[in-house]
């Protein structure tokens, strides 16, 4: 008896104490964003000297492509350089597709305002060298809850209207230089599509609005798994595609945690985008789940006709960038 | 029961723990200790000083967004800690004047401004509304725990005129309100004026003003450069 009290004991303290270390860590996050805007940190926000000297040494136009398409990785990103194999085969397949038709940017770390990798800088670079360490070898290993728990608390940075604009400003500068070196044709207004993955999702979100501002584009956005607030972004964005499996409950935590999402606050960003008939849910199937064996990127997990889910989402991202887009409109409108 | 000890510095801030302890359990008889106590006002102004710091720091992603340097940042987080001691000198002023005049009842100044300052207690967590998400709920929270110390303060004191009590403390602040928002008396421009002698910037923008002015400027730079 005193064995099972004592092994509950342990358990407790051991929760309460990561509970502790979350909360601290949680008074952090925000400051990250904060110091660089500020200008506190030794890559902060460049002057706008420096923003007229980049742009001098740009490629040329990308005439060619008719996509220009960005990929935000979920919370179990690590750097702009770091994709799990499942994602970098969705993406080279996707590219497979359009050929060079499509502009593909997928070196943007969306949960760093300077694209800097978690083990880029500060105290814990020996531990976020460690823990990247283990994932390369087992992306399931349990040190990765470490990267998830870090991530999550910047995507709530970036869906809190206090911190969410600067950090969200930030995301969406790495993602215009990125596009721009990549050859996006400035002025041509030629649309933007986001492909948010999970907590990817709050942040294409919430760089929609400065990068409507920066290119005068359309942006839209395709959420696999989207977790999203009642960001600003819903005001401008062309339309969002919101991709969501029918076991997957984590796009719901975002409604559930956001009072402003809810149907009843009329006024709301989401409300509005939602009346306006710019938001569209699509369901891949009902056994897709949000990670594991059987997510959105999976092999394995099959449609009752046989598909695999990859090939799914890959059919809909497909259908979405060539704008045929009316089959998912039916009955799926927000 | 409450000893105090005032006579060495340590005393002070184990006295300070304890009534700060108390005033957030909402335990009416720190109130009647403090009042009671020769000296321990500067325990309730020392617990406001604490919460305006606190908060200050809670709500600093103001002073990021503005982007204050790291001597101006904390130069603003003292300043507003005295400026917040200001303020509940007007504050308890109004009451004391409602009490006076409006009630007729012998209220003492210095015991309306302790337990004004005391009830700034539980602004002491207001450091907490740095979280996201949560931030903004744990800063609303701490307000109403404040509110509801005052509430028992003014029942500890009070006593029989307890629903006087309450009243004054209402009528005191919408009191200061009419008086700070009287257009000749500039209230305004004061709050400016403080704002750019503490942070040396010229003006207060909110965080979703700043990101879309610089959006647009460097949009416009941008396609500008590309035309």
């Amino acid at each position: 008896m005193a064995l099972i009290s004592g092994f509950f004991d342990t358990i407790f303290c051991l929760l309460g104490l990561g509970l502790l270390l979350f909360l601290i860590a949680g008074f952090f996050a925000p400051l990250q964003s904060m110091k660089w805007w500020a200008g506190w940190t030794d890559h902060g926000l460049e002057p706008e000297e420096n923003t007229a000297q980049l742009l001098e040494l740009l490629p040329e136009p990308n005439t060619e492509a008719e996509h220009f398409v960005v990929y935000l990785t979920g919370i179990g990103g690590f750097s702009g350089d770091y994709l799990a194999d499942r994602e970098i085969e969705f993406l080279d397949r996707l590219k497979n597709e359009f050929g060079d038709k499509i502009l593909l940017v997928r070196d943007v770390f969306p949960f760093s305002v300077s694209n800097n990798p978690l083990n880029g800088e500060g105290m814990f670079k020996g531990m976020w060298d460690w823990v990247h360490t283990q994932q390369l070898a087992n992306p399931m290993h349990a040190s990765t809850f470490l990267i998830c728990a870090r991530n999550a608390l910047q995507v709530a940075v970036s869906g809190d209207p206090r911190y969410g604009p600067l950090n969200n400003y930030g995301v969406a500068r790495e993602v215009a230089i990125s596009l721009l070196r990549q050859g996006y044709p400035v002025g041509s207004g030629k649309p933007i599509t986001l492909i948010g993955y999970s907590g990817g999702g709050q942040i294409s979100i919430g760089i929609t609005r400065y990068l409507h501002k920066a290119f005068a584009a359309p942006v839209r956005i395709i959420g696999l798994g989207g977790v999203m607030s009642n960001d600003s972004g819903f005001e401008v964005v062309d339309h969002l595609y919101q991709v969501i499996g029918g076991k997957d409950f984590f796009p719901k935590t975002g409604v559930v945690l956001y009072p402003l999402r809810w149907p009843i606050v009329r006024n709301s960003h989401w409300n509005k985008a939602r009346h306006e008939g710019r938001v569209t849910t699509i369901n891949p199937g009902d056994d897709v789940y949000h990670v594991g064996g059987e997510d959105y990127f999976s092999n394995d997990g099959k449609l009752p006709n046989g598909q695999s889910f990859m090939d799914k989402i890959l059919e809909i991202v497909t259908d979405i960038l060539n704008g045929n887009v009316e089959k998912y409109a039916v009955g799926s409108r927000e | 029961m409450y000893e105090l000890d005032l006579s060495s510095i340590g005393g002070f801030l184990v006295a300070m723990w304890d009534v700060a302890s108390g005033v957030m359990r909402l335990d009416p008889e720190v109130f009647t200790t403090v009042m009671n106590t020769p000296g321990a006002g500067w325990i309730a102004l020392a617990i406001a000083f604490v919460a305006g710091i606190s908060d200050m720091v809670g709500q600093s992603v103001v002073l990021f967004a503005n982007r204050v340097s790291p001597r101006r940042f904390w130069f603003s987080v003292v300043a507003s800690a005295l400026v917040l001691i200001v303020s509940i000198f007007f504050y308890a002023f109004s009451i004391w004047l409602i009490v006076k005049f409006v009630f007729f009842l012998p209220g003492r100044f210095r015991i309306i401004l302790i337990l004004v300052a005391l009830s700034y207690a539980p602004i002491v967590f207001s450091f907490a509304s740095l979280l996201p998400y949560m931030g903004n709920f744990i800063y609303q929270a701490v307000r109403i725990w404040s509110l509801l110390a005052l509430v028992v303060g003014v029942r500890a004191i009070a006593g029989a005129v307890f629903w006087q009590g309450v009243l004054a403390c209402l009528l005191g602040w919408l009191f200061i309100q009419f008086v700070v928002h009287m257009p000749f008396l500039k209230i305004k421009a004061v709050d400016a004026w403080l704002w750019r002698v503490m942070t040396g910037t010229r003006e207060r923008l909110d965080t979703q003003m700043l990101a879309d002015r610089l959006a647009e400027q460097r949009g416009k730079l941008l396609r500008g450069k590309k035309s």
